[in-house]
C-alpha cells in the first residue's frame, strides 16, 4: 500500500541534513549512496527542491557545501528559512531583532534592527553557542517592550522551525525550538514558525515544485516530528529515513506520527520512486 | 480572618528586601511578629546563592532566621534529591548553590539533573549535554529549584528565570521536570 502511493508520487521535497550529509562542525559527512540518488532524480527530470531548517549558514553557503561534497545542486533548488523570513519581514515591513547564527547575517542585513532600534519581531535561529543566557535575556528584553509599529502590538517571535535537537559530530545538540518554547513560556508570547514543521511551508514547496497536489508529494527526512509529521499534517507524504538524527528507540514507532513509511535511506526512496 | 494564625511565612525577595537593600518597614515588620507571640518562617525561591551565602546577606540586613527557619526552594530540592536516592546530579547551578547538595565523585557517570538560576551554567554547551543525559537515561529525574519565567533584578531590569530553562528541557527531551519551591503545595 505504502510502496503504491509512493510510486505513484509526482515531485519530492528533501531534507539535507540527516538526508544527503550529516553536518561535523565542518566540511560535512556523505550518506552513502545520496550523491547518485540525487543525480537520478534530476536524470528522470523528477520534480525536486531541497527543503532545510538550516540557519547556520545562507543559502549560496550550503549549496557550496554541497557541490564541495559532490552533489549536483543550484542554489534554486533550495527552500531555506532564512531566505523564507527575509521575504515575510520585507512584506510586513517589520525590523527584527536577530538571535541567529552569525553566518546567516549576511542574507539578513537589510531587515535588522540595530541595538538602538525599536523591533517589531525577534528572530531565532540555529544560533548553537549564540545560545547564551546574556543574548536569550536580550531577546526575552525586547519582546516585552512595546514594538516598532505602535498601537500597542506585542514583539513578534518568529522562529526558523521547531526542531528539538540535531545530530552534530556525532553528538545530539539543543536545536532552535528549545530555545522558542523557553521565551514562549518567558514571555507569554506565541511563536510563528517560519521553516518546517508550519505548513505554509511545505504549501510553499508544493509550489515551488510547481505542482498543485500535495497528496502526490513526498517529504522525506530525518526528523520524524518536524519533517515527516509536519508535512503529514499539511496533506503530504511523509517518508522517514534511517539515517541522521533517527533514534530506533524513540522513533519506530512513534507515538504520535505514523509516517507513509520508513526506509533506510535516499537510495532506497529512489529506487521506489523511480521505479 | 487571621484570628486563628500562629505561624506567618515570610518571603524574602522581593518582600523583606531587594539584593542587598531592606525594603521600608521590613525589620519592623519581623519585630511585631515576634512581639505577637507568631512562630516566624522565611521562604524563598532564590536558587543563586546556597544556604550559607544566604544567610550572611540577611544577617548583614538584620533579618537572623531561628534554626530550620529558612526555607528556600534549593533546601527542598536538595532533600528530595536525597529521598530518591540521587548521588550524582549534574548540577546546573551556581557554585554557591551547588554547594547545598551532596554530590558523589564518580566522574561524569550522571543520574539526575538540578536546574536552578545559574546564569553561568545555562549556556548552550552546559544545556546540550543536560540534554543528551536526559534522552539517554529516560530513568533520570530532571529536578527544577522553581519555574520562575523572570525577576527584577536591583537596576530595574528583567532577567530570565530558571523557568525558562527548564522548559527548553523538558521541550527537546519530551518530559516533565519535577518543580520544587513557590508555588507548589508541596514546599508550603
Amino acid at each position: 500500500m505504502a510502496s503504491h502511493l509512493l510510486r505513484s508520487a509526482k515531485g519530492l521535497l528533501c531534507d539535507i541534513s540527516g538526508v544527503l550529509y550529516d553536518p561535523d562542525g565542518s566540511g560535512g559527512r556523505l550518506i552513502e549512496g545520496s550523491i547518485e540518488a540525487v543525480k537520478r532524480l534530476k536524470d528522470a527530470r523528477f520534480p525536486l527542491k531541497f527543503v532545510t531548517n538550516e540557519s547556520q549558514t545562507t543559502r549560496a553557503g550550503l549549496t557550496a557545501k554541497l557541490q564541495h561534497l559532490g552533489f549536483s545542486v543550484t542554489e534554486e533548488d533550495i527552500l531555506s528559512p532564512v531566505t523564507a523570513v527575509r521575504a515575510v519581514l520585507k512584506e510586513r515591513n517589520w525590523k527584527a531583532h536577530l538571535l541567529v547564527h552569525e553566518d546567516c547575517l549576511p542574507e539578513l542585513q537589510d531587515v535588522a534592527a540595530t541595538a538602538a532600534d525599536p523591533v517589531d519581531c525577534v528572530v531565532l535561529g540555529d544560533a548553537s553557542d549564540g545560545f547564551s543566557y546574556a543574548a536569550l535575556n536580550a531577546a526575552f528584553q525586547r519582546l516585552m517592550t512595546p514594538a516598532a509599529r505602535g498601537g500597542g502590538q506585542p514583539v513578534g517571535l518568529l522562529s526558523l522551525g521547531m526542531g528539538r535537537y540535531y545530530r552534530q559530530a556525532e553528538q545530539l545538540h539543543l536545536d532552535v525550538g528549545a530555545f522558542a518554547r523557553a521565551l514562549e513560556f518567558a514571555s507569554g508570547s506565541t511563536v510563528e514558525v517560519v521553516g518546517k514543521p508550519s505548513a505554509a511551508f511545505f504549501g510553499a514547496g508544493v509550489k515551488a515544485l510547481g505542482l498543485d497536489g500535495a497528496a502526490a508529494v513526498v517529504m522525506v527526512g530525518d526528523d520524524i516530528v518536524s519533517d515527516v509529521g509536519g508535512a503529514m499534517a499539511a496533506g503530504l507524504l511523509g517518508v522517514q529515513v534511517r539515517t541522521g538524527k533517527f533514534r530506533p528507540s524513540a522513533d519506530e514507532p512513534h507515538p504520535s506520527v505514523t509516517p507513509t513509511a520508513y526506509v533506510d535511506d535516499l537510495k532506497q526512496l529512489v529506487d521506489i520512486l523511480l521505479n | 480572618m487571621f484570628a486563628g494564625v500562629r505561624r506567618i511565612l515570610f518571603d524574602l525577595s522581593g518582600t523583606l528586601h531587594i539584593e542587598n537593600q531592606l525594603l521600608p518597614g521590613a525589620l519592623e515588620a519581623l519585630a511585631e511578629a515576634k512581639a505577637a507571640g507568631l512562630a516566624v518562617d522565611f521562604v524563598s525561591n532564590t536558587s543563586k546563592e546556597g544556604r550559607s551565602d544566604l544567610l550572611s546577606r540577611l544577617a548583614s540586613l538584620g533579618i537572623e532566621p531561628e534554626p530550620g527557619r529558612l526555607h528556600t526552594s534549593l533546601s527542598v530540592t536538595a532533600d528530595a534529591a536525597n529521598r530518591l536516592g540521587l548521588r550524582r546530579p549534574l548540577l546546573l547551578l551556581s557554585e554557591s548553590a551547588a554547594a547545598d547538595f551532596q554530590v558523589e565523585p564518580g566522574g561524569a557517570d550522571f543520574d539526575s539533573v538540578v536546574v536552578g538560576l545559574a546564569p553561568d551554567k545555562l549556556n548552550y554547551q552546559d544545556l546540550s549535554r543536560a540534554m543528551r543525559l536526559l534522552l539517554d537515561r529516560p530513568e533520570a529525574p530532571l529536578l527544577a529549584a522553581h519555574r520562575g519565567r523572570y525577576l527584577r533584578s536591583g537596576d530595574g531590569l528583567l532577567r530570565l528565570g530558571p523557568g525558562p530553562f527548564v522548559t527548553a528541557l523538558e521541550f527537546a527531551c519530551g518530559r516533565s521536570a519535577q518543580a520544587f519551591g513557590k508555588p507548589t503545595p508541596a514546599f508550603f
